[in-house]
């Protein structure tokens, strides 16, 4: 897959992972599983990117004697996420067109 | 693997990264070690659902490009620069190596030469000596004859002595002349296939 797509892909995925609520790291790998396999440091790297990229805020706060990090959806996150939709509208309706073709065949 | 051994590992793997960054990264595999111990899998089992230390070495360094390539200081960086100090220096360093260069080999050139001098004094006393003590004795002069004599054989003694002593150090002086042009040879050659490497 062509990797500026696939970057773009996973960042929607780890937003929507936390759009219903903040979540921490382990929570966000689990519940990506049956999609999409992500290993830590491309999560690390994606939560970094949309952190700097104001998207989602971190919070560290105390979890059992230990810390642990919480990551939070921002409206400018949100914003993404429903761009994304919106983009993936149009991609289906060509996607649509090109297995039309192929199913033509 | 335990999980302290583990992330000990990781933080010396991760060792070129800054300090800050390094313990953020450390600590956030910790947090997820814990979280899975906390779920209920033994603690090496968790360990292990994270991956393996070079693995995630090796795909952290490789999504940071600027630090796989040019690592801070110490590495590539501090060759270019040193490279680069003995290019802009050359005008200055050259001269005081050759200078160098050429005193010690002066210095060396000329004992080797006053060795082979003194030998052939020696030599040339020796010779000489046994011959006026000859000259000597048939012009009746006995006593300085026979002093002459004495003299001539001390010097052959030594004459011999010295000789030794002056193939042996020409010897040695030879084979470190040749150690040092198959050095600088073997270097030559190993620049041009390097070069041809390159090309």
């Amino acid at each position: 897959m062509d990797i500026q797509l696939k970057r773009g892909l996973l960042d929607v995925c780890v937003l929507a992972a936390i759009q219903d609520g903040e979540s921490y790291g382990y929570r966000i790998i689990k519940e990506m599983k049956p999609y999409l396999e992500m290993s830590e440091s491309t999560l690390y790297t994606i939560l970094k990117r949309l952190e700097t990229a104001g998207m989602l805020t971190v919070r560290t706060a105390e979890h059992d004697g230990r810390l642990r990090k919480y990551y939070r959806i921002t409206e400018r996150g949100r914003a993404r996420l429903a761009e994304f939709r919106e983009e993936w509208k149009e991609m289906m309706t060509v996607y649509r067109f090109v297995i039309r073709e192929e199913n033509g065949k | 693997m335990k999980k302290k051994e583990f992330l000990t590992a990781l933080s010396r793997g991760l060792s070129r990264l800054p300090r800050g960054e390094r313990e953020e990264r450390v600590n956030f595999y910790r947090e997820m070690i814990d979280d899975r111990i906390e779920e209920g899998i033994p603690e090496e089992e968790a360990v292990a659902g994270v991956g393996t230390v070079d693995g995630i070495v090796a795909q952290i360094l490789a999504d940071r490009p600027s630090v796989a390539s040019a690592p801070p200081k110490s590495g590539n960086g501090g060759k270019v620069g040193l490279i680069l100090l003995l290019v802009l220096g050359f005008p200055v360093w050259l001269p005081i190596l050759l200078s160098v260069f050429i005193t010690v080999a002066s210095v060396i050139f000329s004992l080797f030469v006053a060795l082979w001098a003194i030998e052939l004094s020696l030599a040339a006393a020796a010779v000489g000596g046994v011959g006026s003590f000859f000259v000597l004795l048939f012009t009746g002069q006995l006593t300085t004859a026979l002093l002459t004599l004495g003299v001539a054989l001390v010097s052959g003694g030594f004459a011999i002595l010295l000789f030794f002593g002056a193939v042996a150090v020409t010897k040695a002086l030879g084979r470190g002349i040749a150690w040092i042009l198959r050095k600088l040879f073997g270097w030559l050659k190993r620049k041009e296939n390097n070069n041809d490497k390159v090309a």
